[in-house]
């Protein structure tokens, strides 16, 4: 009998432990489910809110805590380390499962993802003005969609020109047509004084065979190879201007000279992906001359075999050990720097480091040279957002939080702790920002920075973007031919994807 | 038991000999046929199973379980029913508060179809329990009580009553997401139909028929497969002769600091692989790569499609060696010295020696574990992700390069472009091909059929 009483039991335990998973009801909450208190200017909480915060920076995650503590002291705020891209593969399972965080980070593409998985609460349009009102607006175009708003923008970046001040101040000018260039003394004060014009840089840097002179300050800390001062041939590749060209984010402003944008001009129209269009096609033969070419043309990248040889490893990365003079990238290259090779430096004394260096001594941030037609190459900004779960328990909470966090204190933090360039319209309020030329670089070339695309299109157009170089670099395509291909390329992709 | 078994009809065999009032009683409330029979343990058994769904499901539904205002009726169905009508309708409300999100309505209609095929299985067993124990009272004028029904059932069955509830977590555990993952194949689930913004719909065999009508992807279908096929094969082959040279190499009599010819051998093998792969990627690489620096030459090592392979292979040979070097070693070293004496005195030689009894002996033991990294290299992810990417590019194919594997094109098909349909009959096909090669290669290895 004990043994039957045994295999019972089991039984009915498995069972109940199948009871016990079977979720609980979650509803989806829209904007009418939100009560606003006019006078003390929040959303009501309810009773027994609590809130969760899905961030992946403990330090920051502590600071925000503390504010939040000392602002709302009834209304707990934990919060757990969950990676801002995982956050949308989690959230479409815990999402209706009811184990989501409330409020959570994440890039802007996933906002796309998760807008269209009915995963993003649509904020009221009370929230969505004033998020308006204090945040810049190429971060909060890419959270609106339709005319609402899905998420708050946090931090902004995009790429710019990041030069090497001690290396540019060795090399001689540059002959351009630009007005103030003619007479400068070196490349640096050109560069830096935007004193150059995109196309005479590039023609410079092709006839001078992309090569650095061996007379720039610590040649010996910046090569494995450097005999009698001449750094060998091998090393000596690509290193006056070198950046990831095997991705479309990089290369889209070389495509917007004559006004392209990808998906018109509210980067949201997936018919307008217009990758054949005239402005492209000008914009192209403009710089593969000397620029890409075909890669036994190509006078920039002299000897590059394929376009996809040249990645992070050998752009970026060399940039970042001082072997590289220029590049196009983003903050996270800097911070890579800051965090990585400048207490090395220090340490070991190369690069004339001393404790009183800083690293914009070094390294400086400027924009994109303009084209020679007076017209500023237009980057891709990208966006760190907050995004609010539509399957929270607590709307008006975690909308309190959506609105704490994008409130001065925490922009701030944004910037200390985070290290990231807060999204705020009005810079002035984050202290040392101002100061900061680092910052202030990407921020310059910010201003000729338009949103991503936050449709599902916007997920397809990255390779056929990306392929319109690689067919005429690696596929020696004519310009026309590589359009046409690359256009067509985006419409097979459609069609596989669904869309009729 | 007392009609011979061959006699008996197919419905014999699952509802019992003939169909008597005890089992008409079992057939309309579980258990009560057996209360007929007076016995009355095993009645309360059936019956309580039978309570448990019942309430289980009154439980679950708007009867008793909490009901949101508004709410769908639909949503106040009983755990049952609810998973029926989930998996057949995919859903119903859309957009609104209160939307069915369809891939939950499989996964939970897959739990609840399992667990009524357990009680399916209850039920059917209770009135064949009913029928044969009221014949057997007709015939003998016996009953049997619970417990003697109990020690004979533990006495014939006792492995099947042990296993059993395993055998349900297993199906809920391993067996449902498979399922669902097959499932997945036909339905719409893409990236312009996502859940729970959207409703899936069933459509049939649609993914399947574009697979193999659609001369793009039919194109690339063939093209990854047979590419898949061949890297396996020539990967495991590779590994596994090289494996084999060098352990016979190193275990050669004649060969001196054999410990330390080993450490340096297994080196490779202690790197974690994605580490050495991402600095492959580098080294290779045509116009800054140390190597063809090194060379002088300009050798497209990972941009070529046939050089691309053919550095795959090498790189995995490298990875891949010293598992089956250490493998063979340890094999090796535990062989039985008297075949070699003997078949020195028979005056074999040592090529003789090596492929009449090294050889064989070595196959019957490793070929299972052949078979397991022939499917390992079929799926290996990891080395083409890292190293390759699956470049270089090949513009006739959809999101595949040259050396893409059927594994990481399903990988871009999802991460990158969302086409969960596609890439579950991806799978599907994919979970064929091993299924098959390794089923049939286990079931004729020595080493399975000496188990069996």
């Amino acid at each position: 009998m004990k043994k039957f009483f045994i295999v019972f039991l089991v039984f009915t335990s498995l069972v109940l432990l199948v009871s016990c998973t079977g979720k609980k009801k979650v509803t989806a909450k829209f904007a009418d489910d939100l009560v606003w208190n006019e006078k003390k200017g929040e959303y009501e909480f309810e009773k027994g809110a609590e809130l969760t915060l899905w961030t992946d920076n403990e330090a920051f995650a502590e600071k925000v805590k503390a504010l939040w503590k000392a602002k709302y002291p009834d209304v707990p705020l934990k919060w757990e380390n969950v990676g801002s891209v995982d956050v949308a593969e989690k959230l479409k399972l815990d999402g209706p499962a009811g184990l989501g965080g409330d409020v959570f980070f994440i890039p802007h593409n996933s906002i796309v993802d998760l807008r269209e998985t009915g995963l993003l609460f649509e904020f009221h349009d009370r929230d969505a003005q004033y998020i308006k009102n204090i945040m810049l607006e190429s971060s909060y175009t890419v959270t609106l969609y339709n005319g609402k708003m899905y998420a708050a923008p946090s931090s902004v970046e995009n790429i710019a020109l990041v030069y090497n001040k001690q290396i540019l101040a060795a090399i001689p000018a540059c002959e351009t047509t630009h007005p103030n260039g003619q007479n400068a003394e070196n490349l640096l004060k050109q560069v830096e004084g935007e004193k150059i014009y995109l196309e005479d840089l590039l023609k410079c840097v092709a006839e001078r065979g992309n090569k650095l002179p061996n007379d720039i300050p610590y040649v010996a800390d910046r090569f494995e190879e450097v005999t009698n001062g001449v750094i060998s041939e091998v090393e000596n590749k690509h290193t006056l201007l070198a950046w990831q060209l095997y991705d479309a984010y990089h290369n889209y402003p070389f495509l917007t000279k004559y006004g392209y944008r990808v998906f018109g001009p509210t980067n949201n129209d997936p018919t307008k992906f217009n990758i054949t269009d005239d402005t492209v096609k000008r914009s192209i033969t403009d710089f593969t001359g000397t620029w890409y070419g075909n890669k036994d043309g190509s006078q920039l990248f002299p000897g590059l075999a394929k376009i996809d040889d040249m990645g992070w490893d050998q752009s970026v990365a060399r940039f970042q050990k001082g072997q590289v003079a220029m590049t196009f990238t983003g903050p996270w290259a800097i911070s890579d720097i800051i965090n990585n090779y400048f207490p090395k430096w220090l340490e070991e004394g190369k690069m004339g480091v001393t404790s009183t260096t800083k690293v914009s001594d070094i390294f400086g941030v400027t924009a994109i040279p303009k084209f020679n037609n007076n017209v500023n190459p237009t980057t891709f900004s990208g966006v760190q957002v907050t995004g609010m779960n539509i399957y929270t328990n607590y709307p008006n909470a975690a909308m309190n939080l959506i609105r704490f966090l994008v409130s001065d204190e925490v922009m701030r933090e944004v910037y200390l702790t985070l290290g990231k360039i807060p999204a705020v319209a009005d810079s002035s309020k984050i202290p040392g920002l101002k100061d900061d030329p680092i910052s202030q670089g990407f921020l310059e070339q910010s201003k000729f920075s338009h949103a991503m695309p936050v449709i599902q299109e916007g997920n397809y157009m990255w390779d056929p973007l990306r392929d319109v170089w690689t067919y005429i670099f690696n596929d020696k395509m004519t310009i026309e031919q590589a359009q046409q291909k690359s256009a067509s390329d985006y419409q097979k992709k459609l069609e596989d994807a669904g869309r009729s | 038991m007392h009609s011979v078994n061959k006699h008996k009809k197919w419905w014999q065999k699952i509802i019992g000999d003939k169909m008597t009032l005890s089992g008409v009683f079992s057939f309309f409330i579980m258990g009560l046929g057996q209360f007929r029979n007076r016995q009355i343990a095993k009645g309360i058994f059936f019956f309580g199973i039978q309570l448990i769904y019942v309430l289980f499901e009154i439980m679950t539904s708007s009867l008793v379980a909490k009901v949101i205002p508004g709410q769908p009726k639909a949503w106040g169905y009983g755990f049952f029913r609810k998973g029926l009508w989930g998996i057949y309708t995919l859903g119903e409300s859309t957009g609104g508060r209160f939307r069915d999100n369809s891939t939950m309505l499989i996964i939970e209609g897959l739990i609840a179809i399992m667990l009524l095929l357990v009680y399916l299985f209850f039920w059917i067993y209770n009135i064949k329990d009913a029928n044969n124990t009221h014949l057997r009272y007709l015939e003998t004028g016996q009953r049997q009580t619970s417990k003697e029904f109990l020690d004979e059932l533990l006495e014939k069955s006792f492995a099947y009553v042990i296993i059993g509830p395993a055998l349900i977590l297993l199906m809920l555990i391993s067996i449902m997401p498979i399922l669902f993952g097959v499932l997945i194949a036909f339905t719409n689930y893409d990236a312009y139909h996502l859940t729970p913004a959207n409703l899936l719909d069933w459509v049939g065999f649609e993914n399947f028929k574009k697979l193999f009508t659609y001369t793009r992807w039919k194109n690339t279908f063939i093209g990854v497969t047979l590419w898949t096929i061949s890297w396996a094969t020539l990967a495991t082959f590779t590994t596994f002769f090289g494996g084999l040279f060098l352990a016979i190499i190193v275990n050669n009599k004649y060969v001196s600091f054999k410990r330390f010819w080993r450490t340096i051998l297994i080196i490779p093998w202690a790197i974690p692989g994605m580490i050495s792969l991402l600095v492959f990627s580098n080294f290779f690489n045509q116009t800054y790569g140390p190597l063809n620096q090194m060379l002088g030459k300009s050798i497209p090592w990972l941009n070529e499609p046939m050089h691309a392979r053919a550095t795959l292979l090498i790189i995995n040979f490298w990875l891949g060696v010293p598992y089956f070097m250490m493998l063979m070693s340890g094999l090796l070293t535990s062989f039985d010295k008297t075949l070699y004496e003997a078949a020195k005195v028979d005056g074999a030689t040592n090529t003789q020696i090596f492929w009449k009894i090294t050889f064989p002996i070595l196959l019957t033991q490793v070929l299972p574990l052949l078979v397991m990294s022939f499917a390992h290299n079929f799926n290996n992810f990891g080395a083409v992700f890292f190293l390759t990417n699956g470049g270089p590019r090949n513009n006739n194919y959809e999101y595949a390069g040259h050396t893409d594997l059927l594994i990481s094109w399903i990988y871009k098909m999802t991460v990158d472009f969302k086409m969960y349909n596609m890439a579950s009959v991806m799978s599907f096909v994919i979970f064929l091909i091993i299924g098959t090669i390794s089923v049939f290669n286990f079931s004729r290895t020595k080493a399975f059929k000496e188990e069996f």
